[in-house]
């Protein structure tokens, strides 16, 4: 039992991560953990609001308040942050603008509290999974830890539907699939009333080329380059018969074949519904939907049509690329939970507590027990899978979550986390930066040209041009990492890759990667 | 009882008239001045001066900031996009201008011909309770290219090839324009100054012989030319602003063909890059500027001039 929200410490522990006498006010603007409403429900507490109030009971000294600040907003919690009044938690992304490179600055920039004294004190690690250390770098620089992780998405890949893969006769995917399977299977499924595949705005720059690792910041696409001011130059040239392979492809599904579902609108949000209507077979979406019980995606098609979820949806990692290469984007994403900077250390002692209780230890059983005894679905006992704790059962459930989700979709997520997940990520070996540099908005025009845009695509010339600019934009910043640090981080980071390939795609590695890295990145970095 | 604040003529031993205003009437001028001027300071000149001065340094929500000089306004003055972002912005200015702005004019003065029930009923429409977020999600079905309304019409009615709408850079400006022209624009206030025009006045030419067209060029235009300055101005400014309806539905695209200078700025605080969305937001307030006068001085509102 914690006491007072502060574990017992050990001799010599520094006393002011102690905080069972200070009075505590913890600001929460309705997320992660909203405060008990004034009354009691007519119906009583639901599963989460009696695991708090057994947190609460357990620690008198803090107090909960509700707050209104927008903190899906980036401008108006940029503002709160700035002005001192944040609230007690908020999602890192909001300010980091979801990638690890954005997440870092903020941490650097003093935007998130340092919370590496509570990972200690609640020794957080221990308790984590490996698919959640797997995503270190975007809530910890080096040792320093900013961010706690009350979800994880265990990486992008694509929904389908088993039955009408079935239908047509179609073999069901494999973690070995690429995307000329995926045309195929889309054209396959293409009927009157219905699409193959339904895929975002950014789908053809993010998960076609980033399947070969090319575009945007990219494996192929962004070069070491210490002699610049920035570090780095960009490359969308060199490879540019591979560029013209994959976007001709997304072009002939799109004009040809007529087996996608996509415009310059689609976003995540729009094309679920999509799914869920039955106007497209397939999409690309995170993972972590399949294990929702409650959001109208892939469970709520399986209840629209009456069939287990099991025998309707099917999911599988993103498509490798034609050269053998993974496509990252099956990574584990882990949109760490920040907490306000201004916060005393008591303050960040009772905000860790209440997420260690509710996410790592007790009360996430307690939540996750009374959730399935009040449905009798093991899937909302095992929702919103796999868990941030190394623990993958639950205290008084009789089930596992391969029992809830199917040892299928397990199978694809252990995939997606050992190997995958083990994609060396940049942000583990080079140094932040202060500042992000260019924005990706070059390589996102002309991403979404070659998707949308009718009639005959200069390719070479368009590609050429997003470098140009690209290469332009970083002339004009200048990096905060010193060159040594720099080229020692680098080269770490393109070992790790060596090792990493070598390892999980030899023929990939001995092909593509190899050669690359001999002729590319060695003279780059003097090695 | 305040005094009135209307002058009081007294005559000089000279003969020449002069005026005085009481110490009291001073006093209560400035009193309602003073809240306004405050307001205006403090949300309208001390932002601009603050964000002049974060132009010019590495600004952040927190921590120290160091002084960079013109390093932000070097940046977004060398990268391309910069400049691709203010010809969007120029071009869907002026198309707005044309379309939103002169057509309800014209608009105006013939419903201002329909009989009054009939241009109740057309009023009506404008009053329609669309919120934002139910507009969005209207107009996104209704451009998409594959299964949207436009798109039946153009194939199944009009016989035409499979249109892109927004998915194209030569026509995603024009369809973010469109939804404007239905909604009538500034449409009412012009027909608010028109029924303000004196019916002798439209008596007296048609006696004279003036044809439709005739009246509305020497009659209307002319009556409606202070109401057009005004809103005119406003026009100009805010569709060089434009960020909300673009960013909803385009994000920008397709190939940056709908990105707007604010789109541009906002992307840059996003990336916590503050200075240069700073300098970035200055430059376009000097462009609204230098535009916004030039344009009054060739515009005057006298509409006897």
């Amino acid at each position: 039992m914690i006491a007072a929200g502060v574990p017992a410490m050990a001799a010599g522990s520094a006393a002011n991560t102690r905080a069972q006498n200070a009075e505590v006010t913890l600001l929460i603007a309705g997320w992660p953990y909203p405060p008990l409403p004034a009354e009691t429900p007519e119906g009583g507490y639901d599963a989460y609001q009696q695991a708090l109030s057994m947190w609460l009971e357990q620690n008198p000294n803090v107090r909960m308040e509700s707050v209104e600040v927008g903190i899906w907003d980036s401008a108006a919690l940029l503002t709160a942050i700035a002005g001192g009044t944040a609230p007690a938690y908020f999602s890192t992304g909001v300010i980091g603008n979801w990638n690890v490179a954005g997440l870092q600055a903020a941490y650097l920039q003093g935007l998130v509290a340092n919370l590496s004294e509570q990972f200690d004190a609640f020794a957080i690690d221990d308790k984590l999974s490996e698919i959640a250390k797997s995503g270190r770098a975007n809530y910890a620089i080096g040792d320093d830890e900013y961010g706690v992780i009350n979800e994880i998405a265990p990486g992008n890949g694509i929904y389908y539907r088993r039955d009408l893969l079935a239908e047509a006769g179609l073999e069901e995917p494999t973690v070995d699939w690429t995307w000329d399977d995926v045309r195929e299977y889309a054209r396959a499924l293409t009927t009157d009333a219905r699409k193959g595949l339904a895929m975002q705005s950014y789908g053809l720059g993010s998960w076609e080329l980033g399947a070969e690792g090319l575009g945007g910041d990219r494996l192929f696409s962004r070069i070491p380059d210490p002699s610049s001011s920035w570090n780095w130059r960009w490359d969308y040239t060199t490879q540019l018969a591979d560029y013209e392979a994959v976007i001709n492809r997304h072009r002939a599904m799109a004009f040809e074949d007529g087996s996608i579902l996509s415009d310059v609108t689609s976003s995540d949000g729009s094309i679920a519904p999509q799914f869920l209507n039955q106007e497209v077979a397939m999409m690309t979406n995170p993972s972590q939907f399949y294990t929702r019980a409650s959001d109208p995606w892939p469970y709520m098609l399986a209840q629209q049509l009456g069939k287990p979820m099991e025998e309707i949806v099917g999911f599988m990692s993103h498509p490798r690329g034609v050269n053998g290469h993974l496509s990252p984007e099956s990574r584990v994403v882990i949109p760490p939970t920040g907490m306000n900077p201004d916060l005393r250390t008591e303050e960040k002692n009772a905000a860790v507590s209440l997420y260690n209780f509710m996410e790592l230890e007790e009360g996430f059983d307690l939540r996750r027990r009374l959730a399935y005894e009040e449905s009798g679905d093991l899937k909302r006992a095992f929702e919103i899978y796999p868990f941030p704790r190394a623990k993958d059962t639950i205290d008084g459930v009789d089930g596992t979550a391969a029992d809830a989700w199917g040892a299928d979709f397990l199978a694809v997520l252990d995939y997606m986390a050992g190997v995958i997940s083990r994609y060396p990520e940049l942000g583990l070996f080079v140094p932040p930066e202060e500042t992000v540099g260019p924005t990706g908005a070059a390589w996102d025009d002309v991403a979404s040209t070659f998707s949308f845009e009718p009639g005959t695509v200069d390719i070479a010339t368009l590609l050429q041009q997003a470098q140009d600019i690209r290469n332009q934009q970083a002339a004009g910043f200048t990096s905060s990492v010193s060159d040594e640090d720099f080229i020692a981080g680098a080269t770490a980071y393109y070992q790790a890759h060596d090792a990493y390939w070598a390892e999980v795609a030899p023929d990939f590695y001995e092909n593509t990667f190899r050669p690359w890295y001999e002729s590319v990145i060695m003279p780059a970095l003097g090695m | 009882m305040a005094q009135e604040t209307v002058p009081v003529p007294i005559q000089s031993p000279a003969g020449a008239v002069t005026t005085q205003v009481t110490h009291r009437s001073r006093v209560e001028k400035w009193a309602f001045l003073t809240p306004a001027i405050l307001f205006q300071l403090s949300w309208g000149w001390y932002p601009m001066v603050v964000a002049f001065i974060l132009s010019l340094t590495d600004a952040r929500p927190r921590g120290p900031i160091s002084f960079t000089g013109l390093q932000s306004y070097q940046r977004i003055w060398n990268d391309p996009l910069t400049w691709q972002s203010f010809q969007v912005t120029a071009i869907y200015a002026v198309m707005s201008i044309i379309l939103t702005f002169m057509i309800p004019i014209f608009v105006a003065i013939l419903l201002m011909e329909m009989k009054p029930r009939t241009m109740r009923w057309m009023m009506l429409l404008w009053f329609l309770p669309l919120s934002g977020i139910s507009t969005t999600i209207l107009w996104r079905y209704l451009y998409n290219a594959q299964y949207g309304l436009f798109q039946y019409i153009a194939t199944d009615i009009l016989g035409l090839p499979p249109q892109p709408f927004l998915n194209s850079s030569d026509q995603v400006l024009f369809w973010l324009i469109f939804p404007g022209i239905l909604l009538f624009g500034p449409g009412l206030i012009y027909m608010a100054g028109l029924q303000g025009i004196p019916q002798s006045y439209y008596e007296a030419a048609e006696v004279e012989g003036a044809s439709f067209f005739r009246k509305i060029w020497t009659i209307s235009l002319p009556r409606l030319r202070p109401i057009i300055s005004m809103t005119l101005t406003f026009a100009i400014i805010g569709s060089l602003q434009a960020f909300d309806w673009p960013q909803i539905m385009t994000g920008g695209q397709p190939g940056g063909a709908s990105r707007t200078v604010v789109m541009y700025l906002y992307s840059m605080l996003g990336s916590l890059r503050y200075a240069d969305g700073t300098a970035l937001a200055i430059l376009l307030f000097l462009v609204i500027m230098v535009i916004t006068t030039i344009y009054r001085r060739v515009f005057r509102e006298d509409p006897d001039a």
